[in-house]
């Protein structure tokens, strides 16, 4: 983190009420308004650098006007016209117009947001990303901008680029997208992260990387890129609060155990921990006039960035740390070549991801007079993997987790 | 006094050493020679053994009967003491990789001198074992042979070093030699499933089936019990263990098959009026009298309490499974899913009605949504990404006769794999996956099963998917399938 007079120096050009979060943290991280929002705006900074060049002060978003009013806008009367007007060359008439515009509606990624500048489409390729004026920043909070920064602040960025250039950069949809609109650009300065080297963003990139080089479709890329980004902002913030944290995992349970417990306090715990980094920064550099509640966005983006994935109350009315399929069934195609051992992949889960599910992972963190729970915890976890097909059974006990 | 030793098989307990151990004690005790069964693939092993270079590793799971085949081989090359790191004709034996410290050093020696090495399937994978050896997986073997093999012994050693008596013991083997086929044909759904069972469990299996009871005794007196508690059927199933023992293989899959729980009205009727339509011959069974059964069935027309015939209704769910072929299990399949088997392992072609259904199913699947086409395969998905069930588009229309399968053999005639393949996708078909395409042509809807399922046809799907065109589609009342081809130009958009 920035030092209080550092921050106020490199962050003046940015208008802000507050520097202290921005010093922590970097600039704004609110919690996401979708699941997919924050990826969305990532990749659509990594387009236009693709285009115009990578910059870690400004970008040139591009937009896409015309589009966005005929799937987002037009009724269908509206739509005859403009048909009329501009696309009767472009199609072979207005039936074959409206059965595209009709499924292009069908990927737009579904939203609470009855406004235009909150309604995007599920990216296939580049061509079918876009930026929306939204000056209030409700949907593309610059989340995904720091999502950008850390990724090009990582070692691999480049690589990373390369891969994606590959997997992502055309789809059949392109030609339609480049009828139906063209493309305007505007540029915005891009939004403030404090350090220049974090472990975090290599690790960020490198699971990106692995999601590129993996068997996964490509139509499930973007999905997949939303779930590891929105693990990551959550990782990040935990990263910067608190050095050695980590995440107790419930395995879902019917009844309330010790494992349950020991999540929950874990997560207050954590939430606790950036309360308090922000306090220590106020203590050590004086600031006067800090509003506390500024804090809860960030200890709430904790949660939201990990809401569906590893956080949740399902049963009770306490957050704690629960895994999802989604992110289980990502988590084992990003590690397991073909076969490992179970233990070693719960202890992978450990090392790499900080998540402590079983029994001698528990061990490692605290002291309990019986991790009983921890093994059941465990023997959940088996449960649902073989439900996902992960899981193999020898019959002298051994289990492995197999792709 | 054979019995003895069966019950010492039976242990349910599988303290390895111990086990072996007192097996072979008693066998010494009675003078009796130890059951062993004549594997064929042994003698293949070994001929494919001497006429290649390079040293074999015998893998499988615990209880396999490595070390049994390992004693062998030794044996044919003129061993004399057998154990571990005894060299017979040059060749080394390690009879347990898992006990050994420096793993890797072996490996490298075995590339050089001739090995033969047991090791659990496991330990391997911790390793890069190139071309450089024979592999054989033990657990590529027919557990429902090697069952009927053993089973035949085992009755064979009844015969022999037993004497009959009035018993639940003896009754449970006058109804295992009429049955004997359908029991087989419950291990051999294991199989089916790609879950072998290994001869050690195949041991605890059939001694737990004739001798039934936890009480030690019990063989030695051949106690009068009830026959609810020890009869075969109901061993079979395990319920005589406890739910440790009875969540192993193949008890847990046995529990798994609703045996005696699946019913209808007209069968329970069957079993309830048998007297009344003259139909008593298919109750009547070794265990007990069919008054006996009459006068709960009369108190519970009478008082309505179900409690007083449950066990009963049970066994003769049983009854009508294993003895009349009734179809009281989970599957609906597995006589196809058996033909299919034979068919492929005869190299013959496969019905088209079999590769129509699969269409079906697919379909169904693949579209989500209640379509009726069996002549095409659509390969559809949806716009988003494609966990989402109901598919927008279809990707590729294929005819009926591009679904094929191939048939993967193993070490014996009766073992084999096989695959659904459909141009380059290839995906395994168990007897649960081909269960799964049966009910979804039949109408079920994919929420009542296990996600597992759909999740290994997503999977199979994605191997499906490349992308070119547009095809847009419509199902109409009857469930066809109308489509709308689209050619998306880079200055016009037409339809085909």
């Amino acid at each position: 983190m920035l030092a209080y007079n550092e921050a106020i120096k490199l962050l003046s050009k940015y208008n802000l009420d507050d520097y202290v979060i921005p010093a922590i943290f970097g600039h704004r991280i609110l919690s996401p308004s979708n699941p997919y929002f924050t990826t969305l705006e990532f990749l659509n900074i990594i387009n236009s650098g693709i285009i115009y060049g990578f910059s870690e002060e400004r970008v040139k978003n591009i937009k896409k006007e015309k589009l966005v009013k005929l799937l987002f806008e037009c009724k269908e009367d509206e739509l005859k016209e403009e048909f009329k007007c501009c696309y009767k060359e472009k199609f072979e008439s207005y039936e074959v117009f409206k059965l595209i515009i009709a499924s292009l509606r069908k990927m737009q990624i579904s939203t609470d947001s009855v406004k235009v500048e909150g309604k995007f489409l599920y990216p296939h390729s580049f061509n079918m990303l876009f930026h929306n004026d939204d000056s209030r920043r409700n949907h593309f909070t610059r989340s995904g901008e720091l999502v950008y920064l850390m990724v090009k602040r990582s070692k691999r960025f480049n690589e990373f680029i390369e891969k994606l250039k590959t997997k992502f950069s055309s789809s059949k949809w392109d030609n339609v997208i480049n009828l139906l609109s063209s493309s305007e650009t505007k540029e915005e300065k891009l939004g403030f992260l404090p350090q220049n080297e974090f472990f975090v963003y290599d690790m960020l990139c490198e699971d990106l990387i692995k999601i590129l080089d993996s068997d996964i479709p490509r139509r499930d890329i973007f999905y997949y890129f939303s779930i590891i980004v929105n693990f990551y902002v959550s990782f990040y913030i935990l990263s910067v609060a608190k050095d050695d944290f980590y995440f107790v995992v419930e395995i879902l349970n019917d009844k309330n155990d010790n494992v349950r417990k020991k999540s929950r306090e874990i997560y207050r715990i954590n939430e606790e921990s950036v309360v308090n980094v922000v306090k220590n920064y106020i203590q050590k550099y004086n600031v006067e006039n800090f509003e506390l509640k500024k804090i809860s966005s960030v200890k709430d983006a904790h949660r939201n960035y990990l809401r569906g994935i590893l956080s949740g109350r399902e049963r009770t009315n306490a957050y704690r740390y629960l895994l999802s399929d989604e992110f289980l069934k990502l988590l084992v195609l990003l590690n397991v070549n073909k076969k490992m051992k179970f233990e070693k992949f719960l202890e992978l889960l450990y090392e790499r991801y900080r998540i402590v599910i079983g029994e001698n992972e528990a061990r490692k963190k605290f002291k309990l007079s019986t991790f009983a729970c921890f093994r059941n915890n465990e023997k959940r976890l088996i449960k649902r993997m073989r439900l996902l097909g992960f899981i193999e059974e020898k019959s002298d006990g051994d289990i492995y987790v197999k792709v | 006094m054979f019995f003895e030793i069966l019950h010492k098989y039976g242990a349910v307990k599988d303290n390895r050493a111990s086990y072996d151990e007192k097996v072979s004690k008693l066998y010494d005790k009675y003078n009796i020679p130890r059951i062993e069964i004549k594997l064929d693939f042994v003698d293949s092993i070994y001929e494919e053994f001497i006429k290649s270079d390079k040293s074999l590793i015998i893998t499988g799971s615990a209880g396999d009967g490595k070390t049994f085949i390992l004693r062998k081989i030794f044996k044919k090359l003129g061993g004399a003491e057998f154990k571990d790191g005894a060299v017979a004709s040059g060749v080394t034996f390690v009879l347990d990789f898992t006990a050994v410290e420096n793993k890797y050093e072996i490996l490298q020696k075995a590339k050089k001198e001739k090995y033969i090495i047991a090791a659990n399937e496991g330990i391997l994978s911790d390793f890069e074992i190139e071309d450089d050896f024979l592999i054989k997986d033990l657990s590529k073997t027919s557990s429902a042979k090697n069952f009927s093999l053993l089973l035949d012994k085992i009755l064979e050693y009844i015969d022999k070093y037993e004497e009959e008596k009035d018993c639940i013991i003896f009754k449970n083997i006058k109804t295992l030699k009429e049955v004997k086929s359908k029991v087989e044909d419950l291990i051999r759904m294991c199989d089916y499933n790609y879950e072998h069972v290994t001869m050690r469990r195949l041991f605890i299996f059939i001694a737990n089936m004739i001798l039934g009871s936890k009480s030690k005794t019990l063989y030695k007196k051949c106690e009068k019990e009830d026959f609810l508690d020890s009869n075969l059927y109901s061993n079979i199933l395990g319920e005589n263990l406890t739910s440790s023992a009875r969540n192993k293989r193949p008890f847990e899959f046995m529990q798994m098959l609703s045996l005696g729980y699946k019913s209808s009205n007209e069968i329970d009727e069957l079993i309830l009026y048998a007297d009344l339509k003259q139909n008593e011959e298919i109750l009547k069974n070794h265990y007990f009298g069919l008054k006996e059964f009459y006068a709960k069935r009369d108190k519970f027309l009478e008082n309505g309490d179900y409690s007083l015939i449950e066990e009963y209704m049970k066994f003769f769910r049983r009854h009508l499974y294993f003895k009349h072929g009734f179809n009281l299990i989970r599957y609906i399949s597995f006589d196809e899913y058996k033909e299919l088997f034979e068919t492929l392992k005869d190299g013959k072609k496969v019905k088209k009605s079999i590769k129509k259904e699969i269409a079906l199913a697919l379909n169904r699947l693949f579209l989500g949504s209640f379509v009726n086409e069996r002549d095409d395969l659509f390969i559809g998905t949806s716009f988003k990404n494609s966990n989402e069930r109901v598919a927008n588009e279809i990707i590729e229309k294929l005819d009926v006769r591009e679904i094929d399968f191939e048939f993967v053999k193993g070490n014996d005639d009766e073992y084999g794999e096989i695959y659904l393949k459909i141009k380059n996708a290839k995906m395994l078909i168990d007897l649960d996956i081909y269960e799964f395409f049966k009910r979804i042509a039949n109408g079920s809807l994919v929420n009542s099963f296990s996600n597992e399922f759909f999740e290994r046809i997503m999977i199979f799907k994605s191997q499906l998917i490349s992308e070119d065109e547009l095809i847009l589609f419509n199902v109409d009342e009857r469930g066809r399938v109308e489509l709308y081809e689209l050619e998306l130009g880079e200055d016009y958009v037409s339809l085909q």
